[in-house]
């Protein structure tokens, strides 16, 4: 059962395609943070640089999801499990290999 | 940290004033989009806005929300740390918004460990075309988990009946829901193992009722039975009894009364007057009690068989969150010396 009525949930709906729209014009430059934030960890394996691209994936998961980007949000989560796993194994390559391709995917997924 | 000015507090809290909620979230799209959803329902009231864990403790202390929605994940002082902080110094039910990730699992968890009454995963999508998914679940946890903005602070009601009650009740039924949030540890810390069964009727929506088991679990000190089918009523014990579960009480061959399955049982059976009826039968008279948010079919089902409810304790409307049900039995022809504060009420619990 709804706890909203049906014109509260029109007002709502036409609400959250507004923000949805604000949100989209933000996406590329959450993605290019986020890309310039791993080519920096990719080159100099800054552990703390690594612990703020995995904050950054993260709140790109969630918000991604919610306002209906499903493949960002994905990749966003994929990204964020492959950093979390580097993160415990930082000198292990494929693990390496296997977050810089996510990230690449991440990077040019469409909106 | 942002504060809603537009909508001041009255002196004298109403029963049917919005619940004040404090949205805690470093991502200011998960900010919009909470409260967007959250200010389409008229009884949901965002009073502010917090970044970081450092804000969402100030916040709840200059606010003194109803309740807060609290992100794991924020820079500074994150979700968790803030979350023990604010349970260390305040009553304030704090529902966890989350990412799916394991280890993020992992920390909501331990955050409903440490207090935080249930979990929000953001998951699912505010746009899809059916709306009522992921935001009715939204909306329902923050509506059944506030806290009554003034729970406790109504002036004593008369307790008479309460001190003229001398003898053990055999069993006790509690119909609670919405607003019943601080009732749970007041009411269920008092059990011990010589308790009478308590069987409570929770009113809550689908999307609560594992938060709400575990957070009974987490107060009583006796055993939860969340779905008690084959289960035997015993002393000490509490049988969480939920809508349309067809479960009858039945006396076995060998004395013990049991939770059976029934096909005689229909899917709108009244359930409080069906297990009323069948305890004093079992000469197990019981003591019943009605809180916040109680199911509005309780109001008629005690109205309309009245003399099953020979011990019958009513919170004060003006203490409920969703005051229907009260206001409705306080209005019928029962007497006045029904209705009690919540205090007085959870003081009932002692008396099993």
């Amino acid at each position: 059962m709804s706890v909203l009525d049906e014109q509260q949930r029109a007002d709502l709906q036409s609400k959250l395609a507004a923000l949805r729209e604000s949100y989209a014009q933000s996406i590329p430059a959450k993605r290019a943070d986020i890309a310039q934030k791993w080519t920096h960890f990719y080159e100099t394996n800054d552990q703390q640089k690594l612990s703020e691209l995995i904050d950054v994936v993260h709140k790109l998961a969630g918000t991604a999801k919610t306002y209906g980007f499903a493949e960002i949000g994905v990749l966003a989560s994929d990204l964020e499990d492959a950093l979390l796993l580097l993160q415990e194994d930082i000198g292990n390559s494929d693990l390496f290999q296997q977050a810089d391709k996510v990230a690449r995917q991440l990077n040019t997924a469409t909106t | 940290m942002k504060i809603a000015t537009e909508r001041q507090q009255s002196a004298v809290p109403q029963p049917t004033q919005p619940i004040r909620l404090l949205i805690c979230d470093d991502s200011v799209f998960m900010r919009m989009a909470v409260r967007t959803l959250c200010e389409a329902h008229p009884m949901i009231e965002v009073v502010g806005e917090a970044e970081d864990g450092e804000e969402a403790i100030e916040s709840v202390k200059n606010l003194m929300p109803d309740i807060v929605t609290m992100d794991i994940s924020m820079p500074g002082m994150d979700g968790v740390s803030a979350t023990r902080r604010i349970l260390e110094q305040h009553n304030v039910p704090i529902i966890i918004l989350s990412s799916i990730s394991e280890r993020r699992s992992e920390l909501a968890a331990k955050l409903m460990d440490q207090g935080a009454v249930d979990v929000i995963w953001k998951s699912a999508s505010l746009m899809d075309i059916d709306i009522d998914g992921i935001a009715n679940t939204i909306l329902e946890k923050i509506l059944f988990w506030a806290k009554c903005p003034k729970g406790g602070e109504t002036s004593p009601a008369a307790s008479g009946q309460i001190l003229s009650m001398t003898e053990k009740p055999g069993s006790a039924l509690i119909s609670m829901g919405s607003g019943c949030y601080d009732r749970v540890p007041k009411f269920f810390s008092h059990l011990t193992a010589e308790s009478a069964p308590v069987i409570v009727f929770p009113n809550a929506p689908r999307s609560c009722k594992d938060g709400f088991v575990r957070y009974l679990e987490k107060f009583s000190p006796m055993p939860v039975h969340a779905y008690p089918e084959g289960e035997t009523l015993t002393n000490g014990n509490v049988y969480c009894v939920f809508a349309r579960n067809g479960l009858a009480l039945e006396k076995s061959s060998d004395g013990n009364i049991a939770f059976t399955p029934s096909s005689n049982l229909s899917e709108n059976v009244e359930q409080i007057s069906y297990y009323a009826k069948k305890l004093t039968e079992l000469n197990l008279h019981p003591m019943t009690i009605v809180l916040s948010g109680s199911d509005a079919q309780i109001a008629q089902q005690i109205t309309g068989s009245i003399d099953l409810f020979k011990s019958l304790f009513i919170e004060t409307p003006d203490s409920c969150i969703d005051p229907s049900v009260a206001n409705q039995l306080s209005q019928s022809e029962l007497s006045q010396q029904q209705i009690h504060t919540p205090d007085t009420l959870a003081e009932l619990m002692r008396l099993l």
